[in-house]
Formats: structure tokens, C-alpha cells, sequence
């Protein structure tokens, strides 16, 4: 007896959908392929070509995963989009805000100004970026999102960089934080490059170990792995 | 024209679904199997481009589908026609006939 059920399981990513209704699409989808198998059986294909054929009938796992995302009537009362981007990306978002605001809040100010503790503070904004990225990639992969919103929800801290500098820098424009003339270029790069550039950068290589599929990842489709073989 | 193949690919394929249903519930192998024989292999599903198709129509309430063990003791979920989906079945068949008839026509100018 094959466990077809484990082969629609070994390549179809999450669909992101309530866990009864996916689980509903996965004993379909299942069903069909077992069909399929036994019907070539029944017209004369050995055992080897009978799979093939079943498992020619998805060529492509993952245009199909996304053709049901897209299709399905019972999305659940948040959209994919919610669950893959929004979702966490914006608790990625909340953490980092609450990571700045914890450190500024907790951490002696003194520390801020200490050189001795730049390397330390660095590391650890990093670290915690690092884990962050990971973090919103992670959600949104196990959510069933696309590579494009695993990325995006990892990076979604850099909004509220974003939105700070843009904040800093228009009161600098406006006069309200008075810097000399000769520094303010300089410190504007400055800023970017620390508040902006290096916090991205850190997001974005959290986010890659999750822009790998993970339910496809180690199935090679076509060979019949994965196979229970009766 | 790659927009209205698509579409001609799409609502003649569900065209296809509706008039299996039309008879009995029908689970998504059989439904594949059905129109494949009825055609003579013409129309051909697989497993990707059907199911994608029938949640769709399934979410327009032109289907239903249910589980329900088959006579070989297996559970499958069938699919049968709702209300709605008879009298979308009846609208794609006016459109159809209409669009093969201003295509026979095209063809009656060209054989003139």
C-alpha cells in the first residue's frame, strides 16, 4: 500500500489555509494521485511507470500550491495576504519597536556614550536583528507565503527605521535640530548607513535560511521518493 | 489574445465540469476520467489543472462537494451540481452556441 498521502506532503508547501480545510486538500489531492496510480496499473503499467504517471499529473508543486491559495473557497477570515505578509511583519515590527524602546529605556544612558560598550551594543542589535528577519521569514513561510512575502515580512522592521529617519531628518531640514552646516551631510549618511543600511542588511540575512521551501525541500519530484512501497 | 485564450480555456473547461456533474456527483478523478473518455481525449485534466478549477467553482457556489465512500470502501470528495451552477451551466451553453455560431459563420464567408 503507497502513502500517497505522504507524497502530496513531502512536495506541496502550506497552503496557509485553516488546518482542517488544508487538511481536506492534502487527502483530495491524495486521493487523486492513488487514482491515478491505480487506474495505470489497471492498463497494464508496472508498478515503477503506473507512479510516474501519478506523479506526472503535478509538474510543477508550487504553481499548483499557489493556484489553490488563490482558488479556495474557504480562505478563513484573513486574506493570504494578512497571513503570509501582514501578519508577521507586523509582529516583527512590534518586537523591534520593542526592542528599541526596552534598550533605550532600560539600558543606563550612560552605556549609550561608553565606546567600550559600541561593540557589545552592536552585536547585540544585530543578533537581535538577525533573529528578527528569521523570525518574520519563518511566519510567513509556515503561513504558506511566496518567497517575495517571506522577504518582505523579515524586513519589515526597516519601515519604522524608515519612518524615524525620514522623522530626524525632516526636523533637521526644519531647524529643530541644530547641527553645523559642514556636518549635517555627513551625519545624514552616517545616520542611513546606521539606522538604515546595516539593520536591512542584518534582516535580510536572517530572512534567506526561509526563502528555501521547506515541504519541498529534499524531494526530488518524479523518482518516487518518499514512497511507502507495499 | 493571450487574455482571451485563457479565458476561452477556462470557461471551456468549466463548461466541462458542469455538464459531467449535470448527471451525478462526481469525485475529481472520475470527473477527469468522464470528460476525458466523453471527449475521446480531446479535453484532458490533470490533477494541477483541475482541482485549482474546481475550488473556484466550488467558492462561485456553482458546486458542492462532500465526502462520501465509494463502492471500492474508499472516502472521496464528490462534487454535485448546485442551483446555481444548473443555471450557470445553462448560461455557458447559450454563450458557447453563440460563439460557435458567429465562428461558423466566419468559416461560411471564408468558404464563400
Amino acid at each position: 500500500m503507497r502513502d500517497w498521502s505522504a507524497v502530496v506532503d513531502a512536495r506541496l508547501a502550506a497552503l496557509g489555509l485553516d488546518a482542517g480545510r488544508e487538511a481536506q486538500i492534502r487527502a483530495e489531492l491524495a486521493g487523486h494521485l492513488e487514482d491515478a496510480y491505480a487506474d495505470a496499473v489497471r492498463r497494464g503499467c508496472d508498478d515503477e511507470d503506473a507512479v510516474a504517471r501519478a506523479l506526472a499529473q503535478v509538474p510543477d508543486w508550487i504553481h499548483l500550491a499557489d493556484a489553490i491559495r488563490d482558488a479556495d473557497p474557504k480562505d478563513g477570515p484573513m486574506s493570504h495576504d494578512t497571513n503570509t505578509l501582514w501578519l508577521p511583519g507586523m509582529a516583527v515590527l512590534g518586537a523591534a519597536a520593542a526592542l528599541l524602546i526596552g534598550t533605550a529605556r532600560l539600558l543606563p544612558g550612560s552605556l549609550w556614550t561608553d565606546p567600550r560598550a559600541t561593540v557589545p551594543m552592536q552585536a547585540l542589535f544585530l543578533g537581535a536583528y538577525l533573529a528578527l528577519g528569521a523570525l518574520g521569514a519563518w511566519w510567513s513561510r509556515r503561513a504558506g507565503g511566496a518567497h517575495t512575502a517571506r522577504f518582505v515580512a523579515g524586513i519589515f522592521p526597516l519601515a519604522l527605521h524608515l519612518s524615524i529617519f525620514a522623522t530626524v531628518m525632516v526636523a533637521a531640514m526644519a531647524g529643530r535640530i541644530r547641527l553645523p552646516e559642514h556636518v549635517q551631510i555627513n551625519f545624514q549618511l552616517r545616520v542611513a548607513l546606521v539606522f538604515i543600511v546595516i539593520p536591512g542588511i542584518a534582516l535580510a540575512i536572517g530572512t534567506l535560511p526561509f526563502l528555501r521551501d521547506a515541504a519541498t525541500a529534499g524531494a526530488r519530484p518524479g523518482t518516487g521518493d518518499r514512497l511507502t512501497r507495499g | 489574445m493571450a487574455a482571451l485564450s485563457h479565458s476561452i480555456k477556462r470557461g471551456s473547461a468549466e463548461l466541462a465540469i458542469l455538464t459531467v456533474l449535470k448527471d451525478r456527483p462526481l469525485h475529481g478523478y472520475e470527473i477527469a476520467r468522464r470528460i476525458e473518455q466523453d471527449t475521446d481525449g480531446v479535453l484532458h485534466f490533470t490533477l494541477a489543472s483541475l482541482y485549482p478549477l474546481l475550488y473556484r467553482m466550488e467558492k462561485r457556489g456553482w458546486t458542492k462537494g462532500a465526502w462520501e465512500t465509494t463502492p471500492g470502501g474508499v472516502k472521496r470528495r464528490c462534487y454535485s451540481l448546485t442551483a446555481t451552477g444548473l443555471k450557470q451551466l445553462a448560461a455557458s451553453r447559450r454563450e458557447w452556441n453563440v460563439f460557435f455560431r458567429a465562428l461558423d459563420r466566419l468559416g461560411a464567408v471564408g468558404r464563400a
